[in-house]
């Protein structure tokens, strides 16, 4: 079976760990406990009939003001998403040095990005703009999702996505 | 003894359980407590593959070869969430051949979760504060703009308001300036007579020490000073020759019937209008009507247009007089000084009679 290792980075708190958790045990929690380095799961998904992929999630520690991700978490990913919370503007802002960190250490990994928490936001508008300002600034990112781990929006999505294009299909 | 018990003995001592592996990847040797981190049936398979064994450096087949080739000393990957533990994987060179070529790699596995534990707490408070400060910038933000808001309503309301009460006081002084009109045209006297009186009356009020608001009140109630005339009969009203005695009582009726008229409303200025109408024929020696008051019991109002009335009367034409000269004027109220007016607002009154003749004029 393709195994493929895909890491998810981003700000502290922008929702990582409860995304990997919606995507592989359907769950949710309110709860916000600090990842302390990486927690790795898997996940056997479909990308097409006959074709089953072995996922390996990275779920990365989030970088503070104080502490930046270890290199070598991001080492040997074939995908990458980066997470950001759409109501914490600073977390949108640092995408920037996320994209950096890993266009540095893993040449042509495709990236995602999920702005996460999107069921907090009541204007879709406000989505809207902030997806077509990212779309402005970088040219290198395959797509861009409003995600919620709480409702699971695109949760699936983004995962199924990042695999195609690993597999550029 | 036996080289990996040799092995065994030596990472057991520094809490270290350890992979072998050969250039094909594949797992050759492995310590005894490995089976904590990995999956025993696993083990068993030969020529496992490591990334299989350890899924952790699936990816790493790249640098791992580096590490073979001695292009890299060592790859380490810090603090994985492996179950209960938390452990910190290496990998670097292991047996070498005589050429010094490297024939094996180590895999080390470092339990680090009582160290992790230590930090964990610290970390999750910091990011707890850091979440808490954000959070609060964000409601802060939310306040300042409600209060934005709240402050532009609130302006608006007292924007409206004000307009409002301007329009009620525009209104109310129109009406009594109507009012004061309408009193004085039934005694065939012009609507300006009530207007000039206001406008001294304001200035006297100024000059005696009064505030703006209080000279402000005189001047929007005193056209009123004559409204009780509407309850005087026409024929004693509008008599050209010298009333009777028993005319003339009827005539001084006019200032109780005009107090009775604008006594009892809510509004201050018809009060104020109340209090000038009762007043404004009553003298500074007790001689005048309807109390027969004496001095500063006469209120200040009464006392003011008592002056300003009879000013401006004196000034101009009437059906049975023809209008005074200013200096006959100004020798009557001398003349009048603690008689029928209050002494002091007399002085005032002359002392500054350039102030009143401008009214005049301006008002003719």
């Amino acid at each position: 079976m393709i195994t493929k290792k895909i890491i998810l980075i981003g700000d502290f708190s922008t929702g990582k760990t409860s995304l990997i958790r919606q995507f592989v045990d359907n769950q949710f929690s309110d709860e916000y406990l600090t990842t302390i380095g990486v927690k790795i799961s898997k996940k056997i998904i479909n990308i097409q009939e006959d074709l089953e992929i072995q996922l390996l999630v990275w779920d990365i520690e989030g970088q503070t003001d104080v502490k930046a991700i270890n290199p070598a978490y991001v080492m040997g990913a074939h995908g990458v998403i980066i997470v950001a919370d759409l109501t914490r503007q600073k977390s949108i802002v640092n995408i920037k040095e996320h994209l950096a960190l890993s266009s540095k250490i893993i040449k042509n990994a495709p990236v995602i990005i999920a702005l996460n928490k999107s069921d907090l936001l009541d204007n879709s508008s406000k989505i809207e703009t902030t997806i077509t300002e990212i779309k402005s600034s970088y040219s290198n990112i395959s797509h861009i999702y409003p995600t919620s781990a709480k409702t699971g929006l695109n949760v699936e999505l983004i995962f199924q996505n990042i695999t195609k294009s690993i597999l550029k299909i | 003894m036996h080289i990996q018990e040799v092995f065994n003995a030596m990472y057991h001592k520094h809490h270290y359980e350890y992979l072998v592996i050969n250039k094909s990847m594949a797992v050759v040797e492995f310590s005894d407590k490995i089976i904590d981190y990995c999956e025993e049936e696993l083990l068993k398979t030969r020529n496992i593959l490591i990334s299989v064994i350890v899924p952790e450096l699936y990816g790493l087949e790249q640098e791992m070869q580096e590490v073979f080739e001695g292009k890299r000393e060592v790859i380490e990957i810090p603090f994985i969430k492996k179950d209960a533990y938390f452990i910190t994987l290496s990998v670097q060179a292991g047996r070498k051949h005589d050429d010094n070529s490297i024939e094996t790699l180590v895999i080390l596995f470092e339990n680090v979760t009582e160290y992790v534990s230590m930090q964990e707490k610290s970390v999750q408070d910091r990011n707890d504060k850091e979440l808490l400060v954000t959070e609060l910038s964000k409601k802060n933000d939310l306040l300042e703009k409600y209060n934005k808001h709240m402050m532009k309503l609130v302006d608006e309301e007292v924007s409206l308001n004000n307009k409002l009460n301007k329009e009620i006081i525009d209104t109310q002084r129109e009406i009594i300036a109507t009012m004061g009109a309408i009193g004085e045209t039934r005694s065939k006297e012009t609507g300006a007579h009530v207007l000039r009186v206001a406008e001294y009356s304001h200035r006297l009020a100024l000059l005696s020490g009064l505030n703006l608001e209080e000279a402000d009140e005189l001047k929007m109630a005193s056209p009123m000073h004559d409204i009780g005339k509407v309850g005087i009969e026409d024929a004693i009203l509008n008599k050209p020759s010298k009333l009777t005695d028993d005319e003339f009582l009827k005539m001084k009726e006019h200032a109780v019937i005009g107090y009775n008229m604008l006594k009892g409303s809510n509004q201050k200025l018809l009060n104020t209008a109340a209090i000038i109408a009762h007043a404004h024929h009553e003298k500074w020696d007790g001689s005048g009507y309807p109390k027969g008051l004496k001095k500063n019991e006469i209120h200040i109002y009464g006392r003011i247009t008592a002056i300003t009335d009879v000013f401006d009367a004196l000034g101009h034409d009437r059906v049975y007089k023809k209008a005074w000269k200013l200096e006959e004027i100004i020798d009557y109220l001398l003349k009048e000084r603690g008689k029928h007016f209050d002494p002091m607002l007399i002085d005032l009154f002359i002392n500054n009679i350039d102030q009143f003749t401008s009214i005049q004029k301006k008002f003719a």
